[in-house]
């Protein structure tokens, strides 16, 4: 079996640590004998929805967004939607994720139109940034026994509309808009979310999910054997004990 | 009336927490005197004969500022300057009020602040600094301060709002964001940079921070990249690129992870060794020259001042155990900083044990995710073992699972002084444990190496 891995704009949008959800993809594909490509998708460059298995977007900041935003239009917006029509993974995180709505109002007023991938769209937050730590009760299918941690810092609030699920619940931190309690947003293999950390290594079980409905679409029912997680649980106790004292 | 009052006040708070053990009392006593004295710090600084300088920037500010004190020292001037952890306006004002005698009389020449790049612009109009330099600018603590482009732009604006034409900025010409800094400010600029082949090192871009030009968007050409964004950038679109510096290292010579040899070229050229490693330094040691040429020092007490220099409070700085073992402070607090460190281990040579610690307090940055932008892949192989601690110890454990590293080569010990000491357990006597921790776990081992008598209190170390 192979994981082939498209990094959208690896070198413009990964400003907290992102780049560590890749890593941790590739490596855990590769523990288990899977082995793994990644492929920088970087402004102008071409996207062939049937060339990867799963999509990574980190964070950007909103200079970098615009240009982002603008690739979006002329370029990679119509096979993105293709691709997630088709059923490939996607992991889309902070600035990435806010761009896979319909739309994104920065702090200037200024809208950058989105993928629409989600059925979502952010403005800018009445208050503060949402700075902290972040605890969610998962309501993923599959996942509904386990809490994702990660670390949040967005400006801008994204609400959820008509089929787009939410990832999971806020126990600790603010969440897509501080508001309603929710976080994250899922569409098929589609996710969205504000947690950096990096997300995926301190939430192995959200790794491991991603890769296996990546590779179920092109090999079918994937078992994926298991790791010794001993660490990852360590590290993520360790951040849920810290949110609850930081927050 | 009121000012001699804040003094008072302030010495009393400063008093007291030495009195009760609770260190130097750095910030405190400045709380408590701009309470009683909201512009106590202004005041007093208008007193100081020769003015003061502000050094700001993410990496760099303490060892600079440890290198023109020296300098400054070897004028025979007297200088007032605030320990590193103090950079805040409170830190200026206690280390003000520290210097002032109780009839309000300063005893000093000369005010040296390293200051948080968030303060620059209520510190710019409170202290009318004489010179303000940028060491560079990379994300650290974006959990405190938002985006990076947001704190240059309030920078930006300080400069061209706050500053007047008899005042210098000293900026680096190789940092792209600094740079700009300048743009539509009234005061001289003088920019430091490094034109050295031997400063070309390894493309860390997921380290660099500024990857498209401000003006037109278009990606930056290096036509050397020193590390991270830093180097000769140009926009190959619109043109827009580096400035020829005024004071360069055109001459470098990296020796052992302690020392550099470098020849400086601004008004005059002088050839000096400093006690400090890594191509960083060198733009220190050239901040430091630029500083001190502006100042008005002559070229012989530049040199003799910079080779009088000692690292700074965890900036490698070498503690020595009874037992014949040494261990080497290599503070890291950023992608950039723990790159320059990996390099500095990866050089060095003979590099067995290494403690790496982890904090995630509000002087470390709330976020740990940055340790996933640093090169740890380069690590591997490099030492026997690694023993991680600190709050998030388990967060650079799983970071150096993922970097390739084996099981058994990753210990977590939580606590700073009890990981050194796994450490220094498997090292042989002679033998040197390299210690990579954010601030506050620096804090704490050294802290606790102070009160053991292994390690100089660092407030007495101005």
């Amino acid at each position: 079996m192979e994981l082939r891995i498209g990094h959208l704009y690896a070198d413009l949008m990964s400003i907290y640590g992102d780049r560590g959800n890749v890593l941790c993809l590739a490596q855990r594909a590769r523990w288990r004998g899977i082995a793994c490509t990644v492929t920088p998708l970087g402004l102008g460059d071409a996207l062939l929805p049937e060339a990867h298995d799963l999509l990574f977007m980190g964070g950007g900041q909103d200079r970098e967004q615009r240009l982002v935003a603008e690739d979006f239009q002329t370029a990679k917006g119509q096979p993105l939607r293709e691709a997630a029509e088709a059923g490939v993974a996607i992991l889309a995180i902070c600035g990435g994720y806010q761009l896979m709505g319909h739309y994104y109002r920065d702090a200037d007023g200024t809208e950058l139109p989105g993928v629409g991938l989600f059925d979502a769209y952010t403005i800018p937050g009445q208050g503060p940034r949402l700075i902290g730590n972040v605890v969610v009760q998962s309501s993923v299918p599959g996942l509904e026994d386990r809490t994702l941690v990660g670390f949040e810092n967005h400006g801008g609030r994204t609400h959820l509309q008509g089929d787009t699920r939410p990832l999971g619940r806020v126990v600790v931190g603010g969440g897509n808009n501080g508001q309603d309690g929710f976080e994250g947003a899922v569409c098929r293999n589609a996710f969205g979310t504000y947690l950096h950390g990096s997300c995926l290594p301190k939430n192995p079980w959200l790794a491991d999910l991603l890769i296996r409905r990546a590779l179920e679409r092109r090999y079918g029912p994937v078992d994926l054997a298991p790791l010794d997680d001993t660490l990852e649980e360590e590290a993520h106790r360790a951040a849920v004990n810290r949110a609850r004292e930081t927050r | 009336m009121r000012l001699l009052l804040a003094i008072w006040a302030a010495k009393l708070v400063a008093f007291a927490c030495r009195a009760l053990g609770r260190g130097g009392g750095t910030s405190l006593p400045g709380l408590v005197a701009l309470r009683i004295h909201p512009r106590a710090d202004s005041c007093l600084a208008a007193r100081l004969p020769r003015g003061c300088v502000v050094i700001t920037g993410t990496n760099g500010k303490t060892t600079t500022a440890k290198m023109v004190a020296t300098v400054l020292r070897t004028a025979e001037l007297r200088v007032v300057r605030n320990v590193s952890g103090a950079n805040l306006r409170r830190g200026a004002v206690a280390t003000l009020v520290g210097a002032t005698g109780p009839l309000g009389r300063l005893d000093a020449d000369i005010g040296l602040f390293e200051l948080d790049e968030a303060t620059i612009p209520e510190m710019v109009r409170a202290l009318r600094p004489r010179i303000v330099a940028v060491t560079n600018l990379f994300r650290d603590q974006l959990d405190r301060y938002g985006e990076l482009d947001t704190t240059a732009k309030r920078m930006n604006q300080a400069f061209r709002e706050s500053l007047q034409r008899e005042q210098t900025l000293v900026l680096n010409a190789d940092d792209p964001l600094v740079a700009e800094l300048a743009e539509g400010s009234p005061a001289r600029v003088v920019r430091f940079g490094i034109d050295a082949p031997q400063a070309a090192g390894d493309a860390d871009s997921h380290a660099a921070d500024t990857k498209t030009c401000p003006i037109c968007g278009g990606d930056y050409d290096y036509a050397a990249r020193h590390f991270a964004h830093i180097g000769h950038f140009a926009c190959p679109k619109c043109g827009h690129g580096r400035v020829a510096p005024d004071v360069r290292v055109s001459e470098l010579k990296l020796c052992g992870s302690e020392a550099l040899e470098l020849a400086v070229e601004g008004e005059t050229r002088i050839e000096v060794r400093v006690a400090a490693g890594g191509i960083y330094n060198a733009y220190n040691v050239a901040a430091a020259v630029a500083l001190c040429q502006a100042l008005g020092i002559t070229r012989d007490r530049l040199v003799e001042g910079l080779e009088a220099f000692r690292p700074a409070f965890g900036r490698v700085e070498s503690l020595e155990f009874p037992d014949g073992k040494r261990s080497l402070l290599l503070l890291a607090k950023n992608p950039t900083g723990m790159n320059q460190v990996i390099r500095l281990l990866r050089d060095a040579g003979g590099v067995r044990h290494v403690v790496i610690g982890l904090n995630d307090n509000i002087a470390d940055g709330r976020d740990v995710s940055w340790i996933w932008d640093a090169d740890f892949e380069q690590l591997v192989g490099v030492p026997e073992s690694v023993v991680v601690t600190g709050i998030r110890a388990w967060d650079m454990a799983v970071r150096l699972k993922y970097a390739g590293f084996a099981p058994e080569q990753v210990t977590v010990e939580p606590d700073p002084r009890a990981a050194l000491q796994v450490a220094l357990d498997r090292s042989a006597p002679g033998e040197t444990v390299h210690v990579v921790p954010t601030y506050t776990v620096l804090l704490d081992v050294r802290g606790k190496l102070e009160r053991e008598g292994i390690a100089p209190p660092f407030w007495e170390e101005l």
